[in-house]
């Protein structure tokens, strides 16, 4: 039988595809409702709420270093930041002065859960690809950062850690040279990352020129940190806004060129570099002394309006304070970065593949801890 | 065409390197000192001061305690609820006498959730079972209980 | 160590911040718990504020004296609106309640932008636009009335002087009287941070959209819309995002009871 034209013969139709909130490759609970025809996105929706945990509404009866442990379930894989960037707030708001040696440790620790986080999207960016190994290698750094958190503060991940006024803990004997040991090591390592990921075909076949966008509607679309720092844009809040003591440090910004998802995870690549060139230099600087500042054992912050953001693992991470004056907020708004990153979906996700979906949504790199707060 | 040999390079490297898993629940690991399990209890140490109950972010203590024939508060109940408990150990940090303190018991899957309820004599147990695994970690109760006792 | 229970001492203390000097003294091995509970000195009045005075803490005697007059400092304290004067003022008060400090330099300064801001705008949108401005712990603020909101708010985006191209927070707040939504903008190239904010009464609430301004606005005011109950108009898509769409009630307002 002939097939004249076969137009006649196939029909189609637009399908509703639920990228549903239980997969393993939508980084947590996150769903997205997808419209294809054949193999091509017609438009693409993310729902998200599924990991609401009323995190600014539990804040309104909690005390400020109450609320620590909770900030450390937001983000969860870069927890030591979370903690910082309300630290941060409640410190500028009070005009508190912190002790160098809490400024170094927290440099330390933060830096170095930057590079956690950063290796856990180098392993599940290309697990979700179709790669197994990188994500053995991945973790088995991060375990050794973990378990050396986990000697300084007692957990590995929910950490704790960042007081108001400067950390809890002293570091233990010997941590600062484990650290020393590990930051030398794995210099090693990210040339081991580099001959394995970075110079694959299929990799870079994949991702090249994949989920572009610009810088106009990156800043439209308030995006900060690595996803816009892809399209070649300037701004890193260490160095435009800065805040504790990076600008001790001797350290450069890496940006990218065409804001496709190669750029993007070449930068977390060469920030994973900056960050063992940061703390290398603070293990040098970083001199005995106390590490917690005189404050009144119930902290009340004066009555006002406060925000302060800081340059966390997905961008701009930032605490906006309501405060009457008594020792408990009266509001605390958290600016998430990954909320306001994954705005962007809808947009490049239009015209393109569905393969690609996966490959785009990962290197948005988005944690849904910190999307539905 | 070469991106390929670099990687099967390292991946061949890798072969003769130690093995880093585990073999848990045959090998369990080795915590360290500051880990955050779940809590331990010294009843002899407590004063009843509340800083505990009040300083939990999930209020998952509760305690009780009365005055003794020499006027001073010692504790008669206290319970941790480990349900709601999110190991913060920020009670740890505001006990004045160090009375609360973080063991290294991490498996606290059960199957009843009555049995996540932890009271007293549960949490005094956790102790002793800390010190008899923890020989050289103990705090020298002596001196502390002397002060405390007068 | 001391092993009183801790609420008397707590309720004397002074309420105020303080500005402690970072001593070097030992800190005994790590242990956090010594450290919060060491109470803090305070420091001697002086044009105190975030560049800390590095004066020795005082001795304990000056210190139950400044608690007795502080606790009468901070009822007038907590009724006052903007931080910048609150964190100078404190460690002046107890000592001297006559005459408060000179206000810190980076509010004055905030002050000031907010009113050349304030300026351009009455210039583009007439006189009833700006209702207030201010200063949010020296950021400047401006309140805009709610009619205006939008346009307030694209006015200073184009404006070459100003460039406020970049959003950084949205927020709504719930006041017993009125709802409030707060927005940080930011100009990437020219470096400015200012805070806008708009009022709109609890029942009915509504605001215009920011939405076809600034993308990312979408997803922030469908949370406030969600949680808050302030309805955007202009909004391309209005439902809510973090509940479930057969939700009712708005849970961030004061009077959101969880028991229904």
């Amino acid at each position: 039988m002939a097939l004249t034209d076969e137009t006649d013969v196939v029909r189609t139709e637009e399908m509703l595809l639920n990228v549903g909130p239980q997969h393993p490759s939508t980084h947590g609970v996150f769903r997205m409702v997808v419209k294809i025809s054949g193999e091509t996105i017609l438009e693409a929706e993310p729902v998200i709420g599924y990991l609401h945990r009323g995190t600014e509404k539990l804040a309104e009866n909690l005390q400020y270093t109450q609320i620590i442990p909770y900030t450390d379930r937001l983000d969860y894989v870069s927890a030591m930041l979370n903690n910082y960037s309300l630290v941060h707030t409640v410190e500028e708001a009070l005009g508190i002065a912190i002790p160098d040696r809490a400024e170094y440790i927290r440099v330390i620790t933060m830096e170095l859960n930057r590079l956690a986080s950063h290796l856990i999207f180098f392993g599940t960016y290309l697990l979700d690809l179709g790669a197994m190994t990188p994500f053995l290698y991945a973790f088995e750094e991060r375990e050794k950062i973990i378990d050396m958190f986990n000697e300084l503060c007692g957990a590995r991940i929910t950490f704790n850690y960042m007081r108001i006024g400067g950390v809890k803990y002293d570091t233990p004997p010997g941590w600062l040279e484990q650290v020393d040991a590990f930051v030398k090591r794995m210099k090693g390592e990210m040339v081991k990352y580099r001959n394995l990921v970075t110079g694959n075909e299929i990799f870079l076949a994949r991702v090249r020129g994949v989920g572009k966008y610009t810088t106009e509607q990156a800043l439209g679309h308030g995006m900060s940190g690595i996803n816009l720092r892809c399209t070649g844009y300037n701004w890193d809040l260490r160095k435009k806004k800065p805040y504790s003591i990076y600008d001790r440090f001797d350290w450069e910004v890496p940006l990218g060129k065409n804001g496709d998802c190669w750029d993007r995870y070449i930068l977390h690549m060469e920030e994973m570099e900056q960050s063992l060139r940061i703390v290398e230099q603070a293990l040098q600087q970083i001199q005995p002394g106390p590490v917690l500042a005189k404050v009144p054992k119930l902290i009340r912050v004066p009555a006002g309006e406060y925000y302060s953001g800081i340059e966390g693992t997905r961008g701009e991470l930032g605490f906006y304070i309501v405060s009457d004056g008594k020792d408990k907020p009266y509001r605390l708004k958290i600016r998430r970065p990954s909320f306001e990153n994954l705005q962007i979906l809808p947009i490049i996700l239009k015209g393109v593949p569905v393969g690609d979906m996966v490959a785009i949504l990962g290197s948005i790199d988005p944690v849904l801890g910190e999307v539905g707060a | 065409m070469f991106g390929f040999l670099k990687g099967l390079g390292v991946t061949i490297s890798q072969l003769p390197k130690k093995k880093v898993t585990l073999m848990y629940p045959d090998e369990k690991p080795e915590w360290p000192e500051r880990f955050r399990g779940v809590h331990r209890f010294i009843p002899e140490l407590c004063t009843v001061c509340n800083q505990c109950a009040r300083i939990c972010p999930t209020s998952c203590i509760s305690l009780s305690g009365a005055r003794d024939e020499n006027r001073k508060l010692r504790i008669e109940t206290y319970d941790i609820n480990s349900d709601i408990c999110i190991l913060c150990s920020l009670c740890t940090e505001v006990c004045p006498t160090e009375a609360i303190l973080m063991s290294d018991t991490f498996e606290n899957a059960s199957y009843v959730r009555d049995d996540l309820y932890l009271d007293m004599h549960w949490l005094y147990n956790n102790e002793l079972e800390y010190e008899r695994r923890h020989p050289d970690r103990a705090i020298p109760e002596t001196d502390v209980q002397k002060k405390a006792g007068d | 160590m001391s092993d009183e229970p801790r609420k008397p001492s707590e309720e004397n203390q002074p309420s105020e911040p303080r500005n402690p000097s970072p001593q070097r003294t030992q800190d005994p091995g790590g242990q956090g718990a010594e450290a919060i509970a060491r109470t803090a000195m305070n420091p001697s009045p002086g044009p105190a504020g975030p560049a800390a005075t590095k004066q020795p803490p005082e001795k304990t005697p000056e210190g139950a004296e400044k608690s007795v007059g502080a606790s009468g400092a901070s009822d007038v304290k907590t009724g006052t609106a903007g931080a910048a004067a609150q964190s100078a003022k404190p460690a002046a008060k107890p000592a001297a309640k006559k005459a408060p400090p000179p206000p810190d330099p980076r509010a004055v300064a905030a002050k000031e932008k907010a009113d050349e801001i304030k300026a351009v705008l009455i210039a583009k949108l007439g006189a009833s636009a700006v209702v207030e401005t201010g200063a949010a712990h020296f950021t400047p603020m401006l309140l805009i009335d709610r009619g205006k909101w939008s346009d307030a708010v694209t006015a200073l985006r184009d404006d070459p002087a100003w460039d406020l191209n970049y959003l950084e927070c949205m927020a709504g707040t719930d006041y017993p009287e009125y709802i409030e939504v707060v927005v940080y903008l930011q100009s990437t190239e020219l470096g400015h941070f200012v805070c806008m904010k708009t009022r709109t009464p609890r029942d009915g609430a509504k605001v215009p959209s920011l939405a076809p301004i600034y993308p990312v606005a979408n997803w922030e005011e469908r949370e406030i819309f969600d949680l808050l109950g302030v309805t955007f108009t202009g909004h391309p898509d209005m439902r809510r995002i973090m509940m479930w769409e057969e939700f009712e009630g708005h849970p961030l307002r004061k009077d959101y009871s969880v028991w229904d």
